[in-house]
């Protein structure tokens, strides 16, 4: 299990993790609050690829979604909205237009929220994104029923699928950057790898 | 600027029409009037177009609803106006907005409705595919009866296809388009969850585009039958078969009940990479199940029906001409939906249908039935003054002529010679009686006693009867058929037992007795000896009373739920020695023991007769308190009973004989029900929600022709129909059980104020016919 943790300068987390194991964290899935559950890939040691991949079946099935729909945005800045903006070939963040598509990959209740209301009438909502312990409570009347909002989920890569898809997209994902215990997460990080436990390091 | 100036107007017309003693509601009627008659006006004579009149449902606030007077204007360029034959209810829909249900936004006074069926009465210019007298369906019109609406928004209804099918048209619209949404396979198992009307619309619709099974979710099995009807092939129930909910692997799932814990029972249903179609409009917020929907990965689809126009917008087309065409078709296609809608409704009866809507979870469709108006169209006249009466929809707001013989009783009788009545007991009321007697046609008074033998001989001699020097003297005479016992109440009893063994029929003056022991004993003896037993209660005669009769028994008031009498006078002290009029000196009234009570005994008997009789039921539990005896007397001078009917209504009645102030007395008799309430004293008014003939529906009304009747005209109607029924051998209207009823009634109510706990009148009944049954 994975917490984050209040530090000098941030937020850091904490691992109980089994012997010789790593966890993988997409940037987006940490809770800006500290003491919060985080979602992760666990695997063997050396599995970065293999996460890697997980992350990126998520970003596929994310842009399949999103088919043809543009303008189409990508709410997040981890691994999964980078890798979902390449294959979609767009950049990071809100289209100047109101979206025909938005792909939210930060599992924030009010990010969910804001990408319903910003989607133009018909739109397509994919929630692509980790949200444990965080209820996303929706008034599904304005937001979805009356404007015909089409809301996919995507399953999520912590279900421990193993796909390998070949894919350039993945040649662009930035290594995970180590997550140390006690320090404050890189911020400009796009995912992490936790191989500590806590406390006893 | 506009705003501040029409508060100020409005401000003005709220003070004058209070200074004109207009209550709140007429206020606001008045002002809607008059500002609908300036708004018709000026469109008639800026658009230069005929003035029509017609009626519709308008919910005046929230929770109200009202027929009212409409007046628009005939067609214009691109325009049609319909009569409407029919226009549909959506329950789901309406119920929600006439409650204020959350993301129900309406704003009062609202036109309800948008999906009916009707003929074209006019065509606008340009309008080609149309013709007066076609039949069309329409969407976007309100539940009236006529409507002038966009072309567009009517199509022509495909022939074998009927009127009030056809008045569906948005709502099956509205389905179609979610079942479109949910892009079924054939072979595909589709789930629909609400079985209202729109979920059992989408079920058919889901069916006839060849997905397979189809199955119904609902929150209980209310609905089950109807789904069953609909080719259902599987009905389950959230919280009974939620294993089975969860082995569906629906592939499309058509959420149409609009309740945000429905997305739960949707996600359990679909099957991996599913769709779930969000037909019904969520009622709130929802947790969204994000875990699951990702999961599973599901596509939730928004699926309202206005989405159509963002659709008519991307692809430049009339998305909802061309989705209610597909359903029209579908309905000429064999698409049968006549018994989803088939409650008919008369859209007079607004107010009481949306009321039973509000309360009622088990009605999947219904429809207004406008030929049912006796005029749903007229030529409306441009100069015609606006009403300021706060009328509604009641034009004339005058009195109701009540025709010949409502409120009269009708059984004439005349048989060959008139009943011989001899009367036991010359005071008071014994000269009222007697003067009744003489003025009926088929009675006749024939024989007289009483203790002061003067009053005996002065009523027989003005009568022409025979003054008897005692009782069994009267008792024997074979010229007497019945006896008439109008003494003192505690010899009722005994007196009407004699005349019954002499082979008499027994009349006696109200009370039946001092006591229910009394009452029942005169009522076996009568009984025994096969004459008919009748008490003298001819309140019932009053012409309001007959009249409020036949009203409740044609359903003015709908299920009776309540009453309330409030009987309250000045007796002058000297009552209690000789009665009002002093001719026989006796203080018997004031005795307990022989008066068997006071006011409720002597004078509020009557009215718990009347009401009773009016409605058709008795208490089954009757609690009362009594004011302390004053003045000497061991009776009451005032009482408060409360009480409770078998079906759950509840009545209250009050009254006083010592009202400081009170002389000429103030009586108010007042009964409600579900649907409906009248008042009976001081005069017959009544107000029902239920069209029903000579009422004017949801409109407090009077009568004319209804006037109340002397003690005198009463009493001889009384007579007059109890010798017919003894005549022909029918019972008479006033029989030994509702002596006994009426008894009971006043033995519970003194009862309960000795114990100070509720009593019910059937226990006393049964605690003295047990000893004769043993």
């Amino acid at each position: 299990m994975i917490t984050t943790v209040a530090v000098e300068g941030g937020l850091s987390l904490a691992a109980e993790l089994p012997e010789g194991s790593v966890a993988y964290v997409d940037r987006d899935w940490v809770p800006a609050e500290a003491g919060a559950e985080v979602p992760a890939i666990v695997g063997e040691a050396g599995a970065e690829d293999a996460a890697a991949r997980a992350l990126l079946v998520v970003a596929q099935e994310a842009a399949a979604a999103v088919g043809d729909a543009r303008p189409a945005e990508v709410s997040g800045a981890g691994a999964v909205a980078r890798l979902t903006a390449a294959l979609l070939a767009i950049e990071l963040g809100n289209a100047a237009q109101r979206p025909a598509a938005v792909v939210e990959a930060t599992g924030d209740p009010k990010a969910i929220a804001g990408a319903a209301e910003r989607l133009a009438d018909l739109g397509t909502l994919v929630l692509a994104g980790e949200s444990p312990g965080r209820p996303v409570r929706l008034n599904l009347y304005p937001d979805v029923h009356s404007r015909g909002l089409r809301v996919v989920g995507v399953r999520p890569a912590t279900a421990g699928r193993v796909v390998a898809i070949e894919c350039d997209a993945l040649a662009g994902l930035p290594a995970a950057v180590e997550a140390r215990p006690g320090a404050a997460l890189d911020p400009e990080a796009v995912w992490y790898r936790v191989a500590l436990t806590t406390e006893a390091g | 600027m506009a705003d501040g100036v029409k508060q100020v107007l409005n401000a003005q017309a709220n003070r004058l029409l209070g200074a004109l003693g207009y209550s709140d509601l007429m206020t606001q009627e008045t002002k809607r009037e008059a500002w609908w008659w300036l708004q018709a006006r000026w469109r008639a004579v800026s658009r230069r177009r005929r003035l029509l009149a017609g009626a519709g449902v308008l919910w005046t606030g929230p929770g109200r609803a009202q027929l009212v007077p409409l007046e628009l204007t005939a067609a214009g360029p691109g325009e049609v106006t319909i009569e409407l034959l029919a226009t549909v209810i959506s329950p789901g829909t309406e119920r929600a907005q006439f409650l204020r249900l959350p993301n129900t936004a309406v704003e009062y006074p609202h036109f309800p409705g948008y999906s009916g069926a009707g003929r074209v009465f006019a065509v606008g210019e340009g309008v080609e595919h149309l013709q007066p007298g076609d039949l069309v369906a329409a969407r976007g019109v309100g539940h009236v009866s006529l409507a002038t609406v966009p072309a567009s928004l009517v199509s022509v209804i495909p022939p074998g296809v009927a009127a009030e099918e056809a008045a569906t048209i948005q709502l099956g619209t509205i389905a179609a388009q979610a079942v479109r949404r949910a892009e079924l396979a054939p072979g595909e198992p589709v789930c629909v969850i609400g079985a209202g009307l729109i979920g059992l619309l989408a079920q058919r619709l889901a069916a006839s585009a060849g997905a397979a099974p189809v199955t119904v979710i609902a929150a209980s099995r209310t609905k089950e039958p109807v789904a069953r009807m609909s080719g259902a092939d599987q009905f389950l129930v959230v919280g009974e078969d939620d294993d089975a909910i969860a082995a569906l692997n629906a592939g499309a799932v058509i959420e149409a009940a609009g309740d945000p814990a429905a997305l739960d029972v949707a996600v359990a249903a679909a099957v991996d990479a599913g769709r779930i179609v969000l037909l019904g409009s969520p009622r709130g917020l929802t947790d969204l199940p994000l875990a699951e929907i990702r999961a599973k990965r599901l596509s939730l689809i928004g699926a309202h029906v206005e989405t159509l126009a963002a659709e008519s917008r991307a692809t430049g087309e009339d998305e909802y001409r061309r989705e209610s065409k597909n359903y029209l078709d579908a309905l000429a296609g064999g698409l049968s939906v006549a018994d989803l809608v088939d409650w008919v409704l008369d859209p007079r009866e607004a107010d009481a249908v949306y009321r039973e809507l509000a309360q009622r979870r088990d009605v999947v469709g219904a429809r207004f039935d406008w030929s049912r108006l006796p005029e749903p169209v007229q030529p409306a006249r441009l100069l015609r003054v606006p009403s300021l009466k706060a009328r509604g929809i009641d034009p004339g707001r005058e009195p109701i002529v009540v025709p010949r013989g409502c409120g009269t009783p009708d059984r004439a009788g005349r048989p060959d010679r008139p009943l011989r009545i001899g009367l036991l007991g010359c005071g008071e009321i014994g000269v009222t009686n007697a003067v009744a007697i003489a003025a009926t046609e088929n009675t006749e008074l024939v024989a007289c006693f009483d203790p002061a033998r003067t009053l005996a001989e002065e009523l027989a001699a003005q009568h022409g009867a025979t003054a008897h020097e005692s009782v069994d003297a009267l008792l024997a005479s074979s010229a007497v058929d019945a006896v008439l016992v109008a003494v003192p109440h505690h010899l009722h009893a005994e007196l009407g037992v004699r005349a019954a063994e002499a082979g008499k029929h027994v009349i006696v003056e109200k009370p039946p007795a001092n006591n229910l022991e009394g009452a029942l004993r005169l009522a076996r003896a009568a009984s025994r000896a096969e004459v008919v037993f009748s008490v003298c209660l001819p309140h019932r005669y009053q012409p309001g009373a007959l009249r409020a009769k036949e009203l409740v028994a044609a359903g003015a008031l709908g299920a009776f739920t309540g009453l309330l009498i409030s009987i309250l006078s000045k007796k002058p002290e000297t009552y209690w020695y000789g009665g009002f009029s002093g001719r026989s000196a006796s203080d018997w009234r004031a005795s307990k023991a022989k008066a068997g009570g006071g006011f409720l005994i002597m004078n509020l008997c009557h009215y718990v007769d009347v009401v009773h009789d009016v409605v058709g039921v008795r208490p089954d539990e009757v609690t009362a308190y009594l004011e302390e005896p004053a003045g000497g007397r061991d009776v009451e001078d005032a009482v408060s009973i409360a009480v409770r009917y078998p079906n759950g209504a509840i009545g209250s009645f009050v009254g006083s004989a010592a009202l400081p102030g009170f002389e000429r007395g103030r009586t108010e008799i007042r009964l409600w029900g579900r649907d409906g309430h009248l008042t009976l004293e001081p005069e017959l008014t009544v107000y029902s929600g239920r069209a029903l003939e000579g009422l004017r529906t949801g409109r407090w009304q009077r009568f004319e022709g209804l006037q109340g009747l002397g003690e005198v005209e009463i009493r001889s109607t009384y007579f007059r129909r109890l010798a017919s029924a003894i005549s022909s051998g029918e019972p008479p209207d006033v029989g030994p059980g509702d002596a006994l009823a009426l008894q009971s009634f006043v033995e519970a109510a003194y009862r309960s104020s000795e114990l100070d706990r509720p009593v019910r009148p059937a226990d006393l009944l049964d605690e003295l016919e047990e000893p004769a049954r043993r």
